[in-house]
Protein backbone atom coordinates (compact mmCIF):
# COMPACT_ATOMS: atom_id res chain seq x y z
CA UNK A 1 0.00 0.00 0.00
CA UNK A 2 1.60 3.30 -1.27
CA UNK A 3 -0.11 5.09 2.18
CA UNK A 4 2.56 2.83 4.06
CA UNK A 5 5.25 2.14 2.21
CA UNK A 6 6.41 5.61 0.42
CA UNK A 7 7.22 6.77 3.70
CA UNK A 8 10.00 8.79 2.25
CA UNK A 9 6.88 11.12 0.88
CA UNK A 10 5.73 12.10 3.50
CA UNK A 11 7.69 15.14 4.38
CA UNK A 12 6.65 16.72 1.42
CA UNK A 13 2.74 15.15 1.87
CA UNK A 14 2.66 17.18 5.33
CA UNK A 15 4.50 20.05 3.91
CA UNK A 16 2.50 20.80 0.55
CA UNK A 17 -0.92 20.68 2.69
CA UNK A 18 0.01 22.58 4.95
CA UNK A 19 0.61 25.11 2.08
CA UNK A 20 -2.38 24.64 0.42
CA UNK A 21 -4.12 24.41 3.74
CA UNK A 22 -2.79 28.33 4.58
CA UNK A 23 -3.02 29.26 1.29
CA UNK A 24 -6.56 28.58 0.72
CA UNK A 25 -7.52 29.96 4.53
CA UNK A 26 -6.19 33.56 3.07
CA UNK A 27 -7.75 33.58 0.08
CA UNK A 28 -10.79 32.55 1.72
CA UNK A 29 -10.50 34.62 4.81
CA UNK A 30 -9.45 38.03 2.77
CA UNK A 31 -11.40 37.80 -0.14
CA UNK A 32 -14.41 34.78 -0.33
CA UNK A 33 -15.88 35.13 3.24
CA UNK A 34 -16.34 39.00 3.30
CA UNK A 35 -17.96 39.25 0.22
CA UNK A 36 -20.40 36.46 1.15
CA UNK A 37 -20.75 37.55 4.17
CA UNK A 38 -21.70 41.36 3.05
CA UNK A 39 -23.97 40.06 0.20
CA UNK A 40 -25.86 37.75 2.76
CA UNK A 41 -26.32 40.96 5.09
CA UNK A 42 -27.26 43.28 2.29
CA UNK A 43 -29.72 41.08 1.52
CA UNK A 44 -31.26 40.48 5.43
CA UNK A 45 -30.74 44.20 5.39
CA UNK A 46 -33.31 44.43 2.52
CA UNK A 47 -35.76 42.23 3.64
CA UNK A 48 -35.79 43.66 6.71
CA UNK A 49 -36.22 47.30 5.41
CA UNK A 50 -38.86 45.82 3.27
CA UNK A 51 -40.97 44.39 5.97
CA UNK A 52 -40.58 47.51 8.00
CA UNK A 53 -41.16 49.67 4.71
CA UNK A 54 -44.84 47.22 4.52
CA UNK A 55 -45.09 48.02 8.30
CA UNK A 56 -45.25 51.41 7.99
CA UNK A 57 -47.73 51.32 4.90
CA UNK A 58 -49.89 49.06 6.26
CA UNK A 59 -50.53 51.59 9.36
CA UNK A 60 -50.88 54.20 6.77
CA UNK A 61 -53.41 52.02 5.23
CA UNK A 62 -55.06 52.00 8.09
CA UNK A 63 -54.64 55.06 9.45
CA UNK A 64 -56.82 56.19 6.04
CA UNK A 65 -59.00 53.61 6.51
CA UNK A 66 -60.08 55.08 9.91
CA UNK A 67 -60.18 58.99 8.51
CA UNK A 68 -62.08 57.68 5.57
CA UNK A 69 -64.50 56.06 8.04
CA UNK A 70 -64.79 59.14 10.41
CA UNK A 71 -65.23 61.24 7.07
CA UNK A 72 -68.13 58.79 5.72
CA UNK A 73 -69.89 58.65 9.66
CA UNK A 74 -69.45 62.88 9.38
CA UNK A 75 -71.13 63.36 5.76
CA UNK A 76 -73.63 60.18 6.81
CA UNK A 77 -74.73 62.37 10.14
CA UNK A 78 -74.07 65.76 8.17
CA UNK A 79 -76.67 64.27 5.85
CA UNK A 80 -79.39 63.16 8.43
CA UNK A 81 -79.55 66.49 10.23
CA UNK A 82 -79.73 67.96 6.83
CA UNK A 83 -82.86 65.58 5.97
CA UNK A 84 -83.82 66.39 9.43
CA UNK A 85 -84.40 70.32 8.74
CA UNK A 86 -85.72 69.99 5.28
CA UNK A 87 -88.34 67.65 6.83
CA UNK A 88 -88.92 70.37 9.69
CA UNK A 89 -88.39 73.57 7.57
CA UNK A 90 -91.13 71.84 4.58
CA UNK A 91 -93.36 70.78 7.70
CA UNK A 92 -93.12 74.40 9.08
CA UNK A 93 -93.69 75.95 5.76
CA UNK A 94 -97.14 73.84 5.16
CA UNK A 95 -98.29 74.53 8.34
CA UNK A 96 -97.81 77.96 7.95
CA UNK A 97 -99.03 77.76 4.65
CA UNK A 98 -102.20 75.99 5.97
CA UNK A 99 -102.80 78.15 8.57
CA UNK A 100 -102.74 81.29 6.36
CA UNK A 101 -105.34 79.27 4.02
CA UNK A 102 -107.54 78.78 7.42
CA UNK A 103 -107.22 82.42 7.81
CA UNK A 104 -107.90 83.32 4.65
CA UNK A 105 -110.81 81.02 4.17
CA UNK A 106 -111.97 82.46 7.68
CA UNK A 107 -111.95 85.51 6.74
CA UNK A 108 -114.04 84.79 3.34
CA UNK A 109 -116.76 82.87 5.61
CA UNK A 110 -117.00 85.79 7.96
CA UNK A 111 -117.29 88.56 5.17
CA UNK A 112 -119.81 86.31 3.59
CA UNK A 113 -121.71 85.70 6.77
CA UNK A 114 -121.33 89.31 7.14
CA UNK A 115 -122.99 90.07 3.53
CA UNK A 116 -125.92 87.20 4.36
CA UNK A 117 -126.57 89.40 7.58
CA UNK A 118 -126.81 92.47 6.26
CA UNK A 119 -129.04 91.13 2.73
CA UNK A 120 -131.17 89.24 5.59
CA UNK A 121 -131.52 92.65 7.76
CA UNK A 122 -131.84 94.44 4.88
CA UNK A 123 -134.26 91.92 3.08
CA UNK A 124 -136.06 92.26 7.17
CA UNK A 125 -136.07 95.45 6.62
CA UNK A 126 -138.17 95.73 3.78
CA UNK A 127 -140.57 93.41 4.83
CA UNK A 128 -141.46 95.65 7.32
CA UNK A 129 -141.71 98.66 4.77
CA UNK A 130 -143.90 96.42 2.82
CA UNK A 131 -146.38 95.00 6.46
CA UNK A 132 -146.18 99.01 7.27
CA UNK A 133 -147.65 99.85 3.34
CA UNK A 134 -149.71 96.48 3.36
CA UNK A 135 -151.02 97.42 7.01
CA UNK A 136 -151.85 101.31 5.74
CA UNK A 137 -153.32 100.02 2.70
CA UNK A 138 -155.72 97.46 4.92
CA UNK A 139 -156.32 99.99 7.69
CA UNK A 140 -157.87 102.19 4.63
CA UNK A 141 -159.79 99.83 3.16
CA UNK A 142 -161.41 98.69 6.33
CA UNK A 143 -161.80 101.98 8.21
CA UNK A 144 -161.75 104.08 4.93
CA UNK A 145 -159.20 106.57 6.70
CA UNK A 146 -155.32 107.06 6.39
CA UNK A 147 -153.78 105.92 9.52
CA UNK A 148 -150.18 107.22 10.73
CA UNK A 149 -146.97 105.67 9.51
CA UNK A 150 -146.05 105.27 12.84
CA UNK A 151 -148.90 103.06 13.90
CA UNK A 152 -148.82 101.16 11.47
CA UNK A 153 -145.09 100.86 12.10
CA UNK A 154 -145.95 100.03 15.94
CA UNK A 155 -148.42 97.23 14.97
CA UNK A 156 -146.54 95.16 12.97
CA UNK A 157 -143.56 95.32 15.03
CA UNK A 158 -145.90 94.01 17.39
CA UNK A 159 -146.89 91.22 15.42
CA UNK A 160 -143.21 90.51 14.23
CA UNK A 161 -142.10 90.47 17.57
CA UNK A 162 -144.27 87.75 18.65
CA UNK B 1 0.68 -5.31 -5.81
CA UNK B 2 2.90 -3.03 -7.70
CA UNK B 3 4.90 -4.07 -10.49
CA UNK B 4 4.23 -3.31 -14.18
CA UNK B 5 0.76 -4.45 -14.05
CA UNK B 6 -1.61 -1.82 -12.90
CA UNK B 7 -3.25 -2.53 -9.45
CA UNK B 8 -6.00 -1.14 -7.68
CA UNK B 9 -3.73 0.28 -5.28
CA UNK B 10 -1.07 1.71 -7.78
CA UNK B 11 -3.53 4.74 -7.88
CA UNK B 12 -2.55 5.85 -4.95
CA UNK B 13 1.41 6.37 -5.83
CA UNK B 14 3.22 9.26 -4.92
CA UNK B 15 4.96 10.67 -7.99
CA UNK B 16 7.41 13.31 -7.83
CA UNK B 17 6.42 15.65 -10.70
CA UNK B 18 9.48 18.55 -9.57
CA UNK B 19 11.98 17.33 -7.61
CA UNK B 20 12.78 20.00 -4.67
CA UNK B 21 15.51 19.09 -2.34
CA UNK B 22 15.96 21.65 0.56
CA UNK B 23 18.91 20.62 3.14
CA UNK B 24 18.54 17.18 2.41
CA UNK B 25 14.72 16.85 3.08
CA UNK B 26 12.31 15.86 0.27
CA UNK B 27 9.78 18.12 -0.59
CA UNK B 28 9.00 17.06 -4.12
CA UNK B 29 6.34 19.05 -5.95
CA UNK B 30 4.20 15.12 -6.60
CA UNK B 31 0.47 14.69 -7.87
CA UNK B 32 -0.33 14.93 -4.34
CA UNK B 33 0.84 18.35 -4.36
CA UNK B 34 -0.51 19.51 -7.73
CA UNK B 35 -4.23 17.73 -6.37
CA UNK B 36 -4.12 20.33 -3.53
CA UNK B 37 -3.21 23.36 -5.51
CA UNK B 38 -6.09 22.61 -7.99
CA UNK B 39 -8.14 21.67 -4.98
CA UNK B 40 -7.30 25.34 -3.64
CA UNK B 41 -8.12 26.73 -7.18
CA UNK B 42 -10.63 25.02 -7.60
CA UNK B 43 -12.33 25.57 -3.99
CA UNK B 44 -11.35 29.66 -4.79
CA UNK B 45 -12.70 29.58 -7.69
CA UNK B 46 -15.98 28.36 -7.26
CA UNK B 47 -16.36 30.83 -4.37
CA UNK B 48 -14.80 34.20 -5.47
CA UNK B 49 -15.98 34.16 -8.75
CA UNK B 50 -19.35 32.55 -7.84
CA UNK B 51 -20.02 35.39 -5.55
CA UNK B 52 -18.40 37.83 -7.73
CA UNK B 53 -21.48 39.98 -8.60
CA UNK B 54 -22.98 39.25 -5.07
CA UNK B 55 -26.26 39.87 -6.11
CA UNK B 56 -29.27 40.53 -4.07
CA UNK B 57 -31.54 37.17 -6.22
CA UNK B 58 -28.66 34.76 -6.25
CA UNK B 59 -28.24 32.50 -9.23
CA UNK B 60 -27.54 28.84 -9.40
CA UNK B 61 -23.65 29.40 -8.77
CA UNK B 62 -24.11 31.77 -6.01
CA UNK B 63 -26.55 29.94 -4.28
CA UNK B 64 -24.51 27.01 -3.77
CA UNK B 65 -21.58 29.34 -2.73
CA UNK B 66 -24.01 30.77 0.01
CA UNK B 67 -25.54 27.82 0.84
CA UNK B 68 -21.67 25.75 1.19
CA UNK B 69 -21.02 29.30 3.75
CA UNK B 70 -24.61 28.72 5.35
CA UNK B 71 -24.55 25.16 5.76
CA UNK B 72 -21.02 25.01 7.64
CA UNK B 73 -22.62 28.46 9.68
CA UNK B 74 -25.33 26.47 10.73
CA UNK B 75 -23.22 23.47 11.79
CA UNK B 76 -20.99 25.48 13.51
CA UNK B 77 -23.61 27.20 15.69
CA UNK B 78 -25.52 24.03 16.13
CA UNK B 79 -22.75 22.57 18.00
CA UNK B 80 -20.90 25.03 19.23
CA UNK B 81 -22.78 27.94 19.01
CA UNK B 82 -22.01 31.69 19.19
CA UNK B 83 -18.55 30.95 20.63
CA UNK B 84 -17.56 29.07 18.12
CA UNK B 85 -17.90 32.13 15.10
CA UNK B 86 -14.06 32.93 16.06
CA UNK B 87 -13.29 29.72 14.66
CA UNK B 88 -15.54 29.88 11.58
CA UNK B 89 -12.70 30.68 8.73
CA UNK B 90 -10.56 27.72 10.16
CA UNK B 91 -13.43 25.06 9.77
CA UNK B 92 -14.69 26.63 6.90
CA UNK B 93 -11.40 26.17 5.10
CA UNK B 94 -11.04 22.68 6.47
CA UNK B 95 -14.99 21.45 5.20
CA UNK B 96 -14.23 23.11 1.40
CA UNK B 97 -10.76 21.98 1.62
CA UNK B 98 -11.91 18.18 2.59
CA UNK B 99 -15.11 18.34 0.87
CA UNK B 100 -13.38 19.29 -2.86
CA UNK B 101 -9.98 17.53 -2.48
CA UNK B 102 -12.84 14.20 -2.16
CA UNK B 103 -14.67 15.43 -5.01
CA UNK B 104 -11.88 16.35 -7.12
CA UNK B 105 -10.62 12.90 -6.85
CA UNK B 106 -13.68 11.20 -7.66
CA UNK B 107 -12.72 12.34 -11.79
CA UNK B 108 -11.73 9.21 -12.85
CA UNK B 109 -7.43 9.07 -13.54
CA UNK B 110 -7.49 11.99 -10.38
CA UNK B 111 -5.43 11.98 -6.96
CA UNK B 112 -7.27 12.05 -3.89
CA UNK B 113 -5.32 13.55 -1.40
CA UNK B 114 -7.74 12.59 1.59
CA UNK B 115 -6.89 8.89 0.69
CA UNK B 116 -3.43 9.53 2.29
CA UNK B 117 -2.91 8.67 6.16
CA UNK B 118 -0.35 10.97 6.51
CA UNK B 119 -1.91 13.71 5.07
CA UNK B 120 -5.96 12.77 7.12
CA UNK B 121 -3.65 12.48 9.85
CA UNK B 122 -1.78 15.86 9.76
CA UNK B 123 -5.09 17.48 9.71
CA UNK B 124 -6.51 15.40 12.76
CA UNK B 125 -3.49 16.30 14.58
CA UNK B 126 -3.75 20.16 14.17
CA UNK B 127 -6.92 19.75 14.95
CA UNK B 128 -6.52 17.76 18.25
CA UNK B 129 -3.45 20.06 19.21
CA UNK B 130 -5.62 22.92 18.74
CA UNK B 131 -8.46 21.58 20.81
CA UNK B 132 -6.28 20.42 23.35
CA UNK B 133 -4.46 24.03 23.87
CA UNK B 134 -7.98 25.67 23.61
CA UNK B 135 -8.96 24.04 26.36
CA UNK B 136 -5.94 24.16 28.46
CA UNK B 137 -5.77 28.38 27.80
CA UNK B 138 -9.78 28.31 29.28
CA UNK B 139 -9.72 25.91 31.76
CA UNK B 140 -6.17 25.57 32.79
CA UNK B 141 -6.02 22.72 35.37
CA UNK B 142 -10.09 22.26 35.20
CA UNK B 143 -9.11 21.10 31.96
CA UNK B 144 -8.35 17.44 33.59
CA UNK B 145 -11.43 17.37 34.84
CA UNK B 146 -12.42 16.30 32.15
CA UNK B 147 -11.32 13.04 31.98
CA UNK B 148 -13.42 11.97 34.52
CA UNK B 149 -16.81 11.63 34.01
CA UNK B 150 -19.23 13.78 36.26
CA UNK B 151 -21.37 11.76 38.95
CA UNK B 152 -19.25 8.44 38.62
CA UNK B 153 -18.67 7.06 41.68
CA UNK B 154 -14.73 7.66 43.41
CA UNK B 155 -14.60 3.52 43.52
CA UNK B 156 -15.04 3.80 39.57
CA UNK B 157 -12.49 6.83 39.03
CA UNK B 158 -9.40 4.38 38.59
CA UNK B 159 -11.04 2.36 36.05
CA UNK B 160 -13.11 4.77 34.44
CA UNK B 161 -10.22 7.85 33.58
CA UNK B 162 -7.46 5.96 31.81
CA UNK B 163 -10.77 4.73 29.53
CA UNK B 164 -11.37 8.53 29.05
CA UNK B 165 -8.00 9.61 28.60
CA UNK B 166 -7.64 6.69 25.90
CA UNK B 167 -10.36 8.02 24.31
CA UNK B 168 -9.44 11.39 24.03
CA UNK B 169 -6.24 10.54 22.74
CA UNK B 170 -7.51 8.31 19.90
CA UNK B 171 -9.74 10.98 19.09
CA UNK B 172 -6.94 12.04 16.00
CA UNK B 173 -6.38 8.67 15.19
CA UNK B 174 -9.84 7.83 14.59
CA UNK B 175 -10.89 11.31 13.22
CA UNK B 176 -7.88 10.56 10.76
CA UNK B 177 -8.70 6.81 9.81
CA UNK B 178 -12.08 7.25 9.38
CA UNK B 179 -11.68 9.87 6.42
CA UNK B 180 -8.49 8.10 4.59
CA UNK B 181 -10.51 4.44 5.43
CA UNK B 182 -13.51 5.54 3.59
CA UNK B 183 -11.20 7.14 0.75
CA UNK B 184 -8.96 4.00 0.30
CA UNK B 185 -12.03 1.43 0.24
CA UNK B 186 -14.16 3.15 -2.52
CA UNK B 187 -10.98 4.16 -5.08
CA UNK B 188 -10.27 0.45 -4.47
CA UNK B 189 -13.45 -0.73 -5.13
CA UNK B 190 -13.84 1.07 -7.90
CA UNK B 191 -10.65 0.09 -9.44
CA UNK B 192 -11.37 -3.66 -8.48
CA UNK B 193 -14.35 -3.87 -10.63
CA UNK B 194 -12.93 -1.48 -13.46
CA UNK B 195 -10.80 -4.42 -13.71
CA UNK B 196 -13.88 -6.97 -14.00
CA UNK B 197 -14.92 -5.04 -16.91
CA UNK B 198 -12.14 -5.67 -18.92
CA UNK B 199 -11.75 -9.20 -17.96
CA UNK B 200 -15.28 -10.19 -18.49
CA UNK B 201 -15.37 -8.85 -21.96
CA UNK B 202 -19.17 -8.75 -23.15
CA UNK B 203 -20.57 -9.48 -19.30
CA UNK B 204 -17.99 -7.04 -17.83
CA UNK B 205 -21.66 -4.76 -18.54
CA UNK B 206 -22.71 -5.76 -14.99
CA UNK B 207 -19.66 -4.51 -13.29
CA UNK B 208 -19.75 -1.33 -15.31
CA UNK B 209 -23.43 -0.88 -13.86
CA UNK B 210 -21.82 -1.42 -10.46
CA UNK B 211 -19.76 1.01 -10.96
CA UNK B 212 -21.86 3.85 -11.82
CA UNK B 213 -24.12 3.09 -9.22
CA UNK B 214 -20.94 2.96 -6.57
CA UNK B 215 -19.73 6.18 -8.33
CA UNK B 216 -22.58 8.15 -7.02
CA UNK B 217 -22.13 6.08 -3.71
CA UNK B 218 -18.69 7.68 -3.23
CA UNK B 219 -20.21 11.02 -4.38
CA UNK B 220 -22.52 10.58 -1.19
CA UNK B 221 -19.25 9.78 0.54
CA UNK B 222 -17.01 11.99 -0.50
CA UNK B 223 -19.80 14.93 1.26
CA UNK B 224 -20.49 12.75 3.80
CA UNK B 225 -16.60 12.56 5.33
CA UNK B 226 -16.42 16.03 5.09
CA UNK B 227 -19.42 16.71 6.91
CA UNK B 228 -17.67 14.29 9.55
CA UNK B 229 -14.90 15.64 10.07
CA UNK B 230 -15.81 18.79 10.34
CA UNK B 231 -18.98 18.64 12.37
CA UNK B 232 -16.44 16.07 14.71
CA UNK B 233 -14.10 19.00 14.94
CA UNK B 234 -16.82 21.42 15.86
CA UNK B 235 -17.56 19.26 18.34
CA UNK B 236 -14.30 18.65 19.66
CA UNK B 237 -14.13 22.61 20.11
CA UNK B 238 -17.63 22.39 21.85
CA UNK B 239 -15.82 20.64 24.41
CA UNK B 240 -12.81 22.11 24.87
CA UNK B 241 -14.91 25.55 25.61
CA UNK B 242 -17.40 23.71 28.08
CA UNK B 243 -15.71 20.47 29.09
CA UNK B 244 -18.91 18.24 29.61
Amino acid sequence: MPQLQQIDTFLSQVVWLAIAFVVLFVVLRTIALPKIQATLEARRDRIEGDLDRAQTLRQEAEQVLAEYEAAMAEGRDRAQSAIRDAVEDAKARAAQAHEALAGRLAEDIRKAEARIETARAEAVGNIREVAVDVVQAAAQRLIGGRIARKSAADAVDAVADR
Amino acid sequence: MAGEKQGPLDQFTIKPLVQIDIGGADLSFTNSSLAMLVTVASVSLFLVVGMSRGRLVPGRWQSMAELSYEFVAGLLKETVGNEGRRYFPWIFTLFMFILFGNLLGMIPSAFTFTSHIVVTFAMALVVFAFVTLLAIAKHRLRFFSFFVPPGAPKLMWPLLIPIEVISYLSRPVSLSVRLFANMLAGHTLLKVFAGFVVALGAAGVVPLLFIVALTGLEILIAFLQAYVFTILTCLYINDALHLH
